[in-house]
């Protein structure tokens, strides 16, 4: 009796202590070089921007890091899809979020609050995504259904640019202001991190991820050249 | 007029250079001023840069003034508060419009925090009610304001085009930015303006491809978007383009596209400097920009008026040299021939042209007395310089022939009678031209009917017997003259018509082969002489058509003898070719020295002799016309010691016709009579005969023989005897039918 209580006992501690093949999360940090920690002067005039002389100049109110994904690829296959709408409000000469990440079969609507009428477009993908105007209070809806990195532009005002990425695993996540992300769900596995910023990819790292939770650092370099 | 046309070539091709000149000029200078010109726009360019930053620079100044202003300050001071937005937004509207009472600007805003609307003023007012909450957080320079940056930018709205400044807005205490003021003006006609009064070009934008203002109207202006899209990349890349040649209609231009910095500059935003191409570029614009002032200020008039002066008068002379005075002297010479003072124009005087005139001239003259006075052969030639040649010179070579006769005959023993001259022959003979060919014995008294023209009255006396078959002269003996034997033919312009056809040189022969004695291969028989009949005194040529009579010329009766039995009429004077204008020719010369040497008896030239005169054709006919006319006996005393010309006998001429042709033994007997009769005269003259040979002479002449047939095509080939300059010589004269 003893020993049959014994085994079961040594059984229920086996079946409590040997854990099932459970998704972990990869957490880290980005930073970004001080070129790209504030938007960049993106006209060039005849004078370049002077700074007051009586305030130090103010954080930007759109941080940076509102515009980096971080991805992970590969891995156990993992495909998904949704088919809700999310919106992209075009206000006030900008866009926001100017960065956009989606799933595959993501209607996206872009949503025109302002008082101009702006051209929407995206310059690499002109078969689906033309020039249209949009008018004031109208929308525009695109659903996207193929993984890619559609960027945007409006015709009339040349600062306005957005990105959309859309993606089939939902192992993604948007840092926040002081750069740190968390990716819930990730199977043990091998993957490759992936930083996009505005739609362009910065940085790039080989990750594999085991039964436990991992820290990935990412330390964006400093680009030769503007992003833009 | 050869000096004349090479002057009129000259005066040719310094016009066309000179208007290639005027053509060419102005290709360096039009190049150096288009690179004037494109560097000045260039300059215009820089200053037109420069005037826009500086106008920036005043803008960002304007909206740091504006930014600092307490009541704006106080009023975004509260919003960010959260008061009561409405009011605010009135306090700071009242404010805006204070300040742009002043300033006339396209439009100030003034921002919160968050970069919304809190007041707007535009200059036409439209719209700045609803203004109110609108964002403009999106555009670059004002997000820079909003952090504490002084910016300035350039849009592109709608169809119109704004250069902006921002500056942010501190709070009265100085501690935290409270919102920013945005103020803007229109790059437009007023803009323009301006700029074009600073920099002296027309200035005009363009947005889009689209023409938005200009300082002037121009057609020009819309070729422009054309040619920006095509140097757009050029624009982009080096921040402005190069020259462009614009044209529209009569409008020329230098255009210079740059882009606008800012935003707008990504929307093809552009400000194009026009300055207007210097006209007077080209011959023609040369010409149209030349003014009256340019022609009279140091102008070179002077030289100008040399230059053509000279021209003038150098054309002038060389008109008066090579054909006013030539046709002058003509004009005189014809008019003494027409006054009877001179028989004959002297060609000699005269060059070129008038000359020829003058010669042909003296050919009718000469063709007109003949048909007076006698037969005329068809297609005789002009006369010869020889009929000029002094009398003086004439005589002297006539007197050497006379001594040549005089000593023969008083080596025969016969008495040598100098008959007396008649008063007129001196004239006669000065004035008498020696025809080509044979000469037509004539009666002295002949030339008594043709006082005027003289010269052609005595010239009318010499013929063509063979109808202007060429002659040419074997000069030289055998010894030594005959082993530089050489055929001349008579020079083109003094040969007759029908024989400006022949070739007018012949090869030189080569030296007489000397060859041991022997028997001559004679020639084969010909089939057409073979075939021959025998020629009666009534019967024409065989092979040929009996001739009808052609009236004046070999069918006429002969002139009738002198008087008392006169002896014929000398000619004198030998024929000079042109080439050797002192050089006697064959023409005409040595048959009377032949005859004297050897006078024919008529029995020689007797129908049924047994020689044929197949061989002459319709040239023999008419020898043998003529030498019905003549006496029966000719002999050398019958002749004055000026003789040096004397037509060939009529025996002689059909002994001649018939010895040129027949068969071999009648070539070997006319061989060995051309040899007896040069050897006969070389003693006459003087000469020695020792190495004159039979055999080494005959073989010349069959050689010669052969040659002339062979150039020129003809049956047979004549030779005769004559004297040139006192020695014995040769010619040759081909037989064509």
């Amino acid at each position: 009796m003893r020993i049959v209580t014994l085994l079961g006992v040594l059984v229920l501690c086996a079946a409590t202590t040997v854990p099932a093949r459970a998704a972990v999360s990869v957490r880290g940090t980005v930073v970004l070089p001080s070129a790209l920690r504030a938007p960049p002067e993106r006209s060039a005039s005849f004078w370049p921007r002077i700074e007051n002389g009586i305030l130090p100049i103010a954080p930007p109110p759109v941080s940076p890091m509102s515009e980096v994904v971080v991805v992970l690829e590969g891995g156990p296959t993992t495909t998904s899809s949704w088919a809700g709408n999310v919106v992209m409000e075009i206000v006030g000469a900008d866009l926001s979020p100017r960065v956009l990440p989606v799933l595959v079969g993501t209607t996206v609507e872009f949503k025109n609050t302002d008082r101009l009428t702006y051209t929407l477009y995206s310059p690499d993908n002109a078969s689906f995504f033309a020039k249209e105007e949009t008018p004031p209070g109208k929308s525009r809806k695109i659903k996207f259904l193929t993984p890619s990195v559609v960027l945007l532009r409006v015709d009339e005002f040349p600062h306005m640019e957005g990105a959309i990425l859309v993606m089939q695993s939902p192992l993604y996540a948007r840092p926040e202001d002081n750069g740190h992300f968390k990716i819930e769900g990730v199977s043990e596995g091998h993957y490759k991190l992936r930083v996009f910023l505005r739609g362009n990819l910065v940085y790039e790292q080989s990750v594999d991820v085991g039964r436990v939770s991992l820290e990935v650092p990412v330390k964006v370099p400093a680009p030769s050249r503007r992003t833009e | 007029m050869y000096l004349t046309k090479v002057w009129l070539f000259v005066l040719s091709f310094a016009l066309a250079g000179a208007l290639a000149l005027a053509l060419l000029v102005p290709r360096p200078a039009v190049r150096e001023l288009e690179r004037e010109e494109s560097l000045r726009l260039g300059h215009v360019q820089h200053a037109a840069q420069l005037l826009l930053k500086v106008d920036a620079r005043a803008k960002m100044d304007y909206a740091s003034h504006l930014a600092a202003d307490a009541f704006l300050a106080g009023a975004l001071e509260e919003t960010a508060r959260g008061a009561s937005d409405r009011a605010l937004h009135q306090t700071a509207l009242e404010r805006l419009r204070v300040f742009n009472e002043r300033l006339k600007l396209a439009f100030l805003v003034v921002l919160d925090t968050h970069g919304r609307v809190l007041a707007r003023v535009t200059e036409s007012g439209e719209g700045d009610a609803h203004a109110y909450g609108d964002s403009m957080a999106g555009f670059p320079v004002v997000a820079d304001a909003l952090r504490g940056y002084r910016g300035e930018d350039a849009f592109a709205i709608g169809s119109k085009l704004y250069r902006v400044a921002a500056s942010p807005v501190v709070s009265r205490a100085r501690d935290r930015y409270v919102g920013a003021l945005v103020i803007g003006m229109e790059a437009g006609g007023e803009l323009a303006k301006r700029m074009h009064e600073s920099l002296d070009a027309d200035v005009a934008f363009f947005l889009r491809g689209r023409l938005i203002a200009a300082s002037a109207s121009t057609p020009a202006l819309s070729a422009l978007p054309d040619l920006l899209a095509r140097h757009a990349e050029e624009a982009q890349k080096n921040g402005r383009t190069g020259a462009l040649a614009l044209e529209s209609g009569h409008q020329r231009f230098w255009a210079m596209a740059t882009p606008i910095a800012g935003e707008a500059a990504q929307q093809d935003a552009y400000y194009v400097l026009l300055l207007p191409r210097t006209e007077g570029t080209g011959l023609g614009g040369f010409l149209s920009a030349t003014t009256g002032e340019d022609l009279k200020s140091a102008f070179p008039w002077a030289l100008v008026a040399v230059v053509a002066i000279l021209a003038l008068v150098s054309a002038m002379v060389l008109l008066w040299y090579e054909s006013e005075g030539p046709l002058g002297r003509l004009r005189d010479e014809t008019a003494r021939l027409a006054a009877g003072e001179m028989s004959r124009i002297d060609d000699r005087l005269l060059r070129g042209r008038f000359a020829a005139l003058a010669r042909s001239i003296n050919a009718a003259l000469d063709r007109w007395g003949r048909a007076a006075s006698g037969p005329i052969a068809v297609g005789e030639p002009a006369p010869t310089r020889a009929a000029q040649t002094p009398a003086r010179e004439r005589g002297e070579r006539s007197e050497r022939i006379e001594r040549i006769e005089r000593g023969e005959r008083a080596e025969r023993g016969e008495r040598i009678d100098r008959p007396d001259r008649e008063p007129s022959r001196p004239r006669v003979q000065a004035e008498t031209p020696i025809p080509a060919g044979f000469d037509l014995p004539m009666a002295a008294g002949e030339a008594a009917p043709l006082a005027a023209p003289r010269g052609a009255a005595a010239s009318s006396r010499r013929a063509t017997p063979a109808g202007g078959l060429p002659q040419f002269r074997l000069d030289g003996g055998p010894d030594p003259d005959l082993d530089k034997t050489d055929i001349n033919p008579p020079s083109r312009d003094r040969r007759p018509a029908a024989l400006a056809e022949l070739p007018s040189t012949l090869p030189q022969l080569d030296a007489i082969p000397l060859e041991p004695p022997m028997a001559l291969p004679l020639p084969p028989p010909r089939r057409d002489r073979e075939q021959r009949p025998a020629v009666g005194p009534g019967t024409p040529p065989l092979g040929l058509p009996e001739l009808p009579p052609v009236p004046g010329r070999g069918l006429a009766p002969p002139p009738p003898a002198a008087a008392g039995g006169a002896p014929p009429p000398l000619p004198e004077g030998r024929p000079e070719s042109r080439s050797a204008p002192r050089q006697p020719t064959a023409l005409g010369l040595g048959v009377a020295d032949f005859l004297g040497a050897q006078p024919l008896q008529p029995s020689a030239a007797a129908p049924g002799s047994g020689v044929s005169p197949a061989g002459l054709g319709g040239g023999a006919r008419e020898l043998d016309l003529a030498a019905t006319t003549l006496p029966s006996t000719t002999r050398p005393e019958d002749f004055a010691d000026k003789t040096l010309v004397q037509p060939p006998s009529n025996d002689l001429v059909s002994q001649t016709v018939r010895e040129g042709g027949g068969s071999a033994r009648e070539l070997e007997s006319y061989y060995r009579k051309i040899y007896q009769d040069f050897v006969d005269l070389k003693r006459k003259c003087g000469e020695p005969t020792e190495n004159v040979t039979y055999e080494k002479f005959v073989a010349k002449l069959k050689d010669n023989r052969e040659q002339l047939i062979r150039k020129f095509g003809c049956k047979s080939v004549r030779f005769q005897v004559y004297v040139k300059d006192g020695r014995a010589a040769l010619k040759a004269t081909p037989v064509r039918e």
